[in-house]
């Protein structure tokens, strides 16, 4: 792995050890919901904690839930201005805060 | 929001001074002038003569290195030492120096896109210091024969130095349509 | 990635050029402006090791040329798949494998519609302290949907040169070029980005302010297309039909085009047999040469069609949608969406099923939906099958409603798709535990018009890999075949000693073939071959089946000794079993016919799909792997049918 991989793979991303119980998460949206990120689940892994964040799902960023497929899953969210299917897996690891 | 959001900022080069580097930083946070003193570890780098000048804008925070040291090794420090000190703005000590600032937000506007525009219709201007609060902008080249200089390009100019420069305003007319004398506006209240 | 060329396998002679590497993330525009720059001189191959294809090309820029790589489309240097891992090796100044240099300057294409995103690799990119230009795209898009940007002061924020291409249109690209000519003239940040997730979005943020981004509304267009496309019912509905469409067209409109094909090399096979003199020249070049090379290229009418339909799909962006669609139905096999995608490129022909998984992110699920590829019912078994049908059920029979030959016909169908599947499953559980799991996602880009350009490349140089990789291979085994079915030679007196009419050319073949070297071999594998009824004239026309299942139809023709070799059917349906225990037996009875089409449904007999495996994939080892288990499970779901039929009889 090259030094600049090396230390990308090092960026740390804070999750919320102090949560409250059940928090919200992306996969909790209904159509048309509007939300921020606020942090990563506990136990993601690191690197799809990273991967998200690479994706633009970044805390503060703005989502919005805009459909789902017809059996369910995956959703498609709008986040850092373009259009992202996520599985549902994907999308619980993600915190939100619904009050906008 | 649970954490606290990093001040954005960014680097820009100065065209002409290779030791210093313009910090973007968000609007009004630290007042205009000359910066004697900063919180943390930008106030010890400015103590101990690595920076040897800093001087901040409406939205932007200009900073002088040493001579020997280069932006490519002590940036990503120096960033850091700014960034974390701008997030205690009143630990800042700041002496007013409107000339200064506005001398200098001058030169670095025309150093953009007017300047360019200048330039490329043939025109030539020059910016200098009339004393501690007056600074003149000289139209000249192709500028004087050209009617747009009245509207446009002055109109222009005063725009983009009042984004930078909020308090910025035309302190005399007399000077002619080619001469655009600036200062600044005192403190409202 | 069908906008790319599948051209030779070795990637183009650039060494000692100036070398441009564009990046940047997927969806970006790369390769349109990849083909810009490089225009159709651009090579195909892998990088060293892995399977991950690799682009590169030579422009010239004034009076010097110089070399363009176009590398893997990636979000992030934190690599999570192999083609990302890539970008990071070729990026990496101090990473020397074979044939991999680091370029010597970068071209990073951001979206200008998703710069928000965008800007983030753009951070990573820089701390390479490579030279860098960067390259706006669809910044036609951003000004339509009412968004804003300037170019002049998002240099200044970020430190290097800007420049905008609006799609990827030769004089477009001016700006481009004239940059690409100066790159020492390049600036370069004063200070490089931070790379600390927080910092970097602020970074982001303050840069976005300065170059004073006006975000575009929502892509109005896409929205409501969307909205009918992705609709639960009626999307799911016309998502089916445009499936539906999609094989009717294949079929139809390529069988007119594909008769013409068939008929032209009938009339150069019949001139070779005017103008050669010497008899067994002109056989061999009218039955192995042109016949061989005509078999293959009968399929490019198919073939050209599909890509086209496929560039046209992936062109307006509705694959994704497609992908959305089937990616729960591909979750139980442990695929997604876009491994659909690949599986029904496949029901033409594999090999562009095969290419299509390039879009699979993960390695593992491109190695696994390229074993379960083959299984598709691909169109070389259709000839096959008509064949076997017809001498199962005669036209007219019914089973309820339905006609037998249909309802066969579409069981063959869904028993391909079926086992595809679950053979893909198989190996992705095979292969499963070693290393991270991959998160699944995947953008959705706006709609757009497909461009002409990017299809009549895709169509045109796809079609020559095609002919120049599969040609060699097909050409070689039936030349080899038909040397194997025509040797030894028989004399007229062994001919007559052997009651053979030497005045009738379809007996003194027929003899000949009977006592060829290949008939030696079909017999000498019989007990290979005997449980599932077949007997040594099946047997040669399944080893010449090997290079193309097609060419069974006409091996067997020729081994029928039929009087009219373009109908075997009536002979072949009279043959009985000559020799051994089951002697007088009808040859094709039903527990045989049912054994072969079984046999046909698995093995993978197609010399073409095993080259372009072996392309992808890199080695020998998967193609040689699959050979062996599709022979294996051939075998015995053709001994299972058999045992079968023949009990219910």
């Amino acid at each position: 792995m090259s030094y600049i991989s090396d230390q990308m793979s090092q960026r740390q991303l804070a999750s919320d050890r102090g949560a409250a119980h059940a928090p919200v998460t992306m996969a909790d949206l209904e159509r048309g919901d509007r939300a921020r990120v606020v942090s990563y689940g506990d136990d993601v892994a690191a690197s799809t904690v990273r991967r998200l964040f690479d994706l633009g799902i970044v805390p503060g960023a703005e989502v919005e839930m805009v459909r789902r497929a017809p059996l369910r899953d995956p959703v498609i969210f709008r986040v850092a201005d373009y259009e992202i299917a996520l599985r549902s897996a994907e999308a619980r690891c993600i915190r939100v805060d619904l009050a906008t | 929001m649970r954490h606290p959001k990093a001040v954005a900022l960014h680097p820009e080069r100065v065209a002409g001074e290779p030791a210093a580097v313009r910090w973007v930083v968000p609007a009004g946070i630290v007042p205009s002038g000359r910066v004697v003193a900063a919180p943390g570890r930008l106030g010890g780098l400015l103590a101990d003569g690595t920076l040897t000048a800093a001087l901040a804008e409406h939205a932007a925070v200009w900073l002088w290195l040493r001579d020997g040291l280069t932006w490519r090794e002590h940036g990503r420090a120096i960033g850091a030492a700014l960034r974390q000190a701008l997030a205690e703005p009143r630990d800042w000590v700041v002496e007013p120096a409107p000339a200064e600032v506005l001398s200098r937000v001058t030169a670095d506007v025309l150093d953009g896109s007017v300047g360019d525009f200048v330039a490329s219709h043939g025109g030539a201007v020059a910016v200098h210091r009339v004393d501690d609060d007056v600074v003149a902008v000289e139209l000249g080249g192709a500028c004087k024969n050209c009617p747009a200089v009245d509207d446009t390009l002055r109109q222009r100019l005063l725009q983009q130095l009042c984004r930078r420069c909020p308090d910025v305003t035309e302190v005399d007319r007399t000077g002619g349509r080619l001469l655009l004398t600036l200062g600044v506006r005192p403190a409202s209240g | 990635m069908t906008g790319h060329h599948h051209g030779g396998g070795s990637v183009a002679d650039t060494a000692g050029l100036r070398r441009f590497a564009v990046v940047g993330s997927p969806n970006s525009g790369k390769t349109t402006l990849f083909n810009a720059l490089t225009g159709l001189h651009a090579k195909t191959g892998n990088y060293p090791g892995v399977t991950v294809a690799r682009f590169e090309g030579t422009m010239r820029l004034g009076d010097q040329t110089v070399a363009v790589e176009d590398l893997p489309g990636t979000y992030s240097l934190d690599p999570i798949s192999p083609d990302e891992q890539i970008v990071v090796d070729v990026l990496d100044t101090k990473h020397h494998a074979d044939g991999v240099e680091t370029p010597d300057a970068l071209l990073v294409l951001l979206d200008a519609t998703t710069l928000r995103r965008s800007l983030g690799l753009l951070a990573q990119m820089l701390q390479t302290e490579l030279p860098i230009c960067v390259v706006l795209t669809f910044t036609d898009d951003l000004t339509r949907r009412h968004g804003r940007l300037d170019t002049a002061a998002l240099s200044r924020a970020l430190g290097v040169p800007v420049v905008a291409v609006a799609n990827g249109q030769r004089n477009a690209v001016s700006a481009l070029r004239q940059a690409m000519s100066d790159v020492d003239s390049w600036s370069s940040p004063v200070v490089p980005p931070p790379t600390a997730t927080a910092e970097v979005t602020a970074w982001v943020e303050s840069v976005l302010i300065a170059a004073d981004y006006q975000v575009p509304d929502v892509d109005v267009r896409t929205r409501r297309i969307d909205a009918v496309l992705l609709h639960p019912v009626l999307g799911t509905a016309i998502f089916v039909m445009t499936m539906f469409v999609f094989f009717q067209t294949i079929f139809t409109v390529a069988a007119p085009l594909q008769d013409y094909v068939e008929q032209f090399f009938g009339w150069l096979g019949e001139l070779v047999a005017m103008w050669v003199p010497i008899p067994w020249l002109s056989a061999f070049l009218s039955e192995a040469v042109i016949g061989g090379v005509g078999g293959v290229l009968v399929f490019l009418p198919q073939i050209m069609l599909l890509f086209v339909l496929i560039a046209l799909l992936e062109g307006t962006g509705y694959m994704a949608r497609a992908a959305f669609l089937m990616d729960r139905v591909m979750a139980p096999a442990g695929l997604e969406g876009r491994a659909f995608v690949a599986l029904l490129s496949s029901v033409a022909c594999a090999i562009p099923g095969i290419m299509a998984t390039r879009s699979l992110p993960s390695a593992k699920d491109r190695l696994a939906t390229i074993m379960g590829v083959p299984l598709i019912t691909c169109s070389a078994r259709l000839p096959v099958y008509i064949l076997l049908i017809g001498m199962l059920f005669d036209s007219a029979d019914r089973v309820g409603p339905f006609s037998a030959q249909g309802l066969v016909m579409f069981a063959l169908y869904l028993f391909g798709a079926i086992s595809a599947l679950t053979v893909a499953a198989i190996f992705k559980r095979l292969t499963a535990g070693t290393g991270p799991v991959l998160p699944f996602y995947m953008e959705m880009p706006p709609y757009q018009m497909p461009r002409l350009q990017s299809v009549a490349a895709a169509v045109t140089t796809a079609a020559t890999a095609f002919l120049r990789k599969v040609t060699s291979i097909i050409l070689a085994t039936t030349v080899m075949l038909w040397v194997l079915l025509n040797l030894p030679p028989r004399s007229d007196a062994e001919l007559a000693a052997a009651s053979v009419d030497t005045s009738d050319d379809a007996a003194v073949s027929a003899f000949v073939i009977d006592h060829s070297y290949a008939a030696s071999i079909g017999r000498a594998v019989e007990p290979v071959f005997d449980p599932l009824g077949f007997d040594w004239r099946i047997n040669v026309g399944i080893l010449s089946s090997l290079a193309a299942r097609e060419v069974f139809v006409a091996t067997l023709g020729q081994v029928a000794a039929a009087q009219n070799p373009d109908e075997p059917r009536d002979s072949l349906a009279k043959m009985r079993v000559e020799t051994g225990p089951d002697a007088g037996r009808l040859l094709f009875d039903p527990p045989t016919i049912a054994a072969l089409l079984v046999f046909f449904v698995y093995a993978l007999q197609c010399m073409s799909t095993v080259a372009v495996m072996r392309r992808e994939t890199g080695t020998w080892r998967w193609p040689a792997l699959a050979w062996v288990y599709m022979f294996v499970v051939a075998w015995l779901m053709a001994l299972l049918a058999h045992t079968v039929v023949a009990s219910i009889r």
